[in-house]
């Protein structure tokens, strides 16, 4: 009877509200119960890399309050010429909009993926892979354009020379983010479409066995780069 | 006992579906949800709110799109609240 809560703590009753985080904290066993460790690992990464981002927006706002030299105009200096006519924001705002699209299919894709329904998880990834791609090319795009206007890190003709250099790192930090998050969709469409994951075969660089939580855990590194592109678009963009 | 036959009829394996398992309108409509918030704060720079009125509804929108894709997309408000705070509060504290 006592062996058994010890040889099987599933068997120990969960406790819900405050009295649980106490519970969990203090049971001397796994304090995420009921999480995948892999789900729970990510989540500590992500943690760590909201300190990096938070870090990269907190000097970014130290700068720029911190200049003496007026900020540029980042309303203008992102603003697209349509018709004739020009259009303050334009493709900041088609990518947010792209990068919200790609994180609603990913929601979807891990919704599909614990139903069990290969096909349209896989296409749903390969969506969200697309989605992603789409906004790295248009952010290369900008970048293009900005460096042929002559923003450089260390000068602009718009303003403050550290718009240059805030603007390179942060967004180039978040677009690197990007790439990876594709390439890692990619691999795990593959996965998914070839029933890895029903077959639980071990992966081929760590021999993990394949499940259908790394579907959701995929999910969360995604999301989380559209999350970090909400502050961007509100503290560097917007501000 | 038909209203059970019918149901493990039409349920055949209930317990087999494991992880998070929402109806897919949940995220249809936070998605679309987002869509309209993020043209709110694009509308903050299109209509050149200035000064304070601007920062609030910059930061207003952000919060709200922050809040809803963390607790729906990322499914923390699904989460026991262990995980939640050991995530939360060091965000909140930095």
């Amino acid at each position: 009877m006592t062996n058994e809560a010890l040889t099987n703590p599933a068997s120990l009753p969960v406790e819900n509200g405050l009295k649980g985080v106490v519970s969990d904290w203090s049971s001397d066993q796994r304090a995420f119960k009921k999480v995948p460790w892999g789900k729970a690992m990510m989540w500590v990464f992500l943690l760590s890399d909201t300190f990096v981002f938070a870090s990269f927006l907190v000097s970014y706002m130290t700068v720029r309050i911190s200049t003496t030299v007026p900020w540029p105009n980042v309303s203008k200096v992102f603003s697209l010429t349509v018709g004739g006519q020009e259009v303050p924001l334009l493709l900041i705002a088609i990518m947010t909009f792209i990068l919200i699209s790609s994180s609603g299919t990913m929601a979807m894709a891990v919704k599909f993926g614990y139903q069990k329904d290969r096909r349209k998880t896989a296409l749903l990834i390969l969506a969200t892979a697309a989605f992603g791609a789409t906004f790295v090319g248009m952010q290369a795009f900008e970048w293009t354009k900005l460096i042929m206007e002559g923003v450089r890190p260390w000068g602009n003709p718009f303003g403050a020379p550290q718009f240059g250099s805030s603007f390179f790192m942060i967004t180039g930090f978040h677009g690197f983010h990007v790439s990876v998050g594709v390439v890692f969709l990619l691999i795990m469409a593959a996965k998914v479409w070839r029933g890895d994951l029903d077959r639980e075969t071990p992966g081929f660089l760590t021999g993990r066995r394949g499940n259908y939580e790394m579907v959701e855990i995929m999910g969360l590194y995604w999301h989380f780069v559209d999350l970090v592109w909400v502050f961007i678009f509100a503290f560097f963009y917007l501000w | 006992m038909t209203h059970a036959e019918s149901h493990g009829h039409a349920n055949p394996a209930p317990a087999k579906l494991e992880g998070q398992a929402h109806p897919i309108s949940v995220y249809l409509w936070i998605w679309g949800l987002l869509f309209v918030l993020s043209f709110f704060s694009y509308l903050v720079d299109y209509f050149h709110f200035q000064g304070f009125l601007r920062w609030s509804l910059i930061l207003l929108f952000m919060f709200l799109k922050a809040g809803l894709i963390i607790a729906i997309f990322m499914h923390m408000a699904w989460e026991r609240l262990a995980l939640v705070y050991a995530i939360l509060v060091p965000t909140g504290r930095s």
